[in-house]
């Protein structure tokens, strides 16, 4: 479950990087320059909310699950 | 028999650790855990996006002064999208630095000499070029009123200029005033419902509502009175430009009254704002069922659709596309803040707010702060939603009076 967590912020990460949040403009339909650049932003506004809704408690979920495994050993 | 570890592993975005199944008893309870944990997370995120309003003004407020001193190519990929996106960022915007310049006489000076910049070359684009500020099918046929030009237009310029001279009247700006005021009460006498077109044949609530509040600050200014227009104006719309199910006014109309699209969030949060000025008590109705048919809350977010559920339009230029799953409609979402605002619903404002934090992108640098998901023209609309209020209430007292006779 960490490993997806840290997954997706690093994906989102990159497309950060890429200059996705530059491009979101294409949701309220003002188009950021290109056709490209509109698939990074809404790739990036993907990736930015999967990464704020399930990495937290993909993190947590995670950690916890370890800390079970690890008090059954 | 295999030993324990050797099946191929199925893909599981938890995983692992997990063993043959995904869903085996160790499986279910950490998929469980992280259920439970998505839940309690979800019931919380709005906390972390939660906003201070006063806090948002003073970076807003830098965005926009910003973006009039140097518009640039952002300017540019506004008009690429709408060109009447252009004229409505700058009603806008004067409409924010007119609240600010009343509420915060240490920058009055300040503020007049940004909303008088954005007049002049308004004016002076709307002089050089008639379809500066509207869309190509302005010019598919002629206007039915022979004698009209855009309502758009002189509604959107007359609700600017009665703004600046609302904070400190200057001569230069009265006779512009004047004679759009007198253009536009013109045009709408000669409608058939009373109102003005846009576009050839198309006569649109938005228009006509932003025309009757330029008409009601512009009465305060110059010591005119419209009001038996206004009033007229208002028994008629609520004959014929009410949709009957949702009680809601229509967004656009023929010139002689035939409705062409039904209620959209897009036009209704800022026509119950402008008809604030006309009729207090039908404007918080309208925004009343507006709320109820188009606001939407979840764990503490907020957004707006554009169409009630039953009348289901299309997306277009005005509206902006919308999200579907959870029916979020960028434009309506943010004349909702607007809306919401204005008629003092605490609760969907702050709930809006936390929606634009989360997936609005906020941008901030160097002290001025831009929603990367909008554009300029939504910076303004959010910056005049969290100002507006000095500039209606300055107009407020004397339309009491004229409800009381």
């Amino acid at each position: 479950m960490s490993r997806a967590a840290l997954g997706l912020v690093a994906l989102a990460g990159v497309l950060h990087l890429a200059g996705g949040r530059d491009a979101v403009s294409v949701l309220s339909g003002t188009m950021p320059g290109s056709g490209a650049m509109a698939l990074l932003g809404l790739a990036y506004a993907g990736s930015w909310i999967a990464a704020v809704v399930l990495a937290p408690p993909l993190l947590a979920a995670g950690a916890l699950g370890a800390v079970g495994a690890g008090r059954n050993r | 028999m295999r030993p324990p570890g050797a099946w191929p592993r199925p893909f599981s975005p938890f995983d692992g650790t997990a063993g043959p199944a995904a869903l085996d008893h160790r499986g279910m309870r950490r998929l469980g855990l992280f259920v439970v944990l998505t839940l309690a997370w979800l019931s919380a995120l709005h906390l972390v996006f939660r906003q201070d309003r006063a806090a948002l003004v003073e970076p807003l407020l830098a965005r926009t002064l910003a973006f009039w001193a140097a518009p640039g190519a952002e300017r540019a990929r506004l008009r690429s999208t709408n060109p009447e996106w252009d004229l409505m960022s700058r009603t806008f915007s004067v409409l924010a630095f007119a609240n600010l310049a009343l509420e915060r006489p240490a920058r009055r000076d300040e503020l007049l000499r940004a909303i008088d910049a954005v007049l002049e070359d308004t004016l002076r684009a709307d002089a050089a070029q008639e379809d500066a500020f509207v869309l190509p099918y302005f010019h598919r046929a002629s206007f039915r009123d022979r004698a009209a030009r855009s309502l758009f237009l002189d509604g959107e310029l007359a609700l600017m200029l009665a703004a600046r001279q609302s904070v400190a009247p200057d001569t230069r700006w009265a006779a512009p005033l004047r004679e759009r005021a007198d253009r536009i009460a013109a045009q709408l006498e000669r409608g058939p419902v009373l109102s003005g077109e846009s576009y050839p044949d198309e006569a649109w609530t938005f228009c006509n509502t932003v025309a009757l509040a330029a008409l009601a600050l512009s009465d305060r200014v110059d010591g005119r009175d419209h009001a038996a227009l206004r009033r007229r104006w208002l028994e008629v719309a609520k004959r014929r430009l009410v949709e009957p199910r949702t009680g809601l006014l229509i967004s656009s109309f023929t010139w002689d009254g035939a409705p062409l699209d039904g209620p959209e969030g897009s036009t209704l949060w800022l026509a119950a704002h402008m008809l604030q000025l006309v009729d207090e008590d039908f404007a918080r109705e309208q925004y009343r069922r507006a709320r109820e048919a188009l606001g939407c809350t979840a764990l503490g977010f907020a957004w707006a659709r554009e169409w009630p559920a039953r009348l289901r339009g299309h997306d277009d230029v005005d509206s902006g596309p919308t999200i579907p799953l959870v029916d979020a409609n960028a434009g309506s979402s943010g004349l909702a803040v607007l809306g919401a605002a204005a008629f003092g619903d605490r609760a969907y404002l702050d709930g809006l707010l936390a929606s634009l934090a989360f997936a609005g992108f906020p941008r901030q640098r160097d002290g001025s702060l831009r929603f990367a998901a909008g554009n300029q023209l939504g910076d303004a609309v959010i910056l005049y939603s969290l100002v507006q209020g000095p500039l209606w209430a300055r107009a407020q007292p004397r339309l009491a009076a004229e409800a009381r006779r």
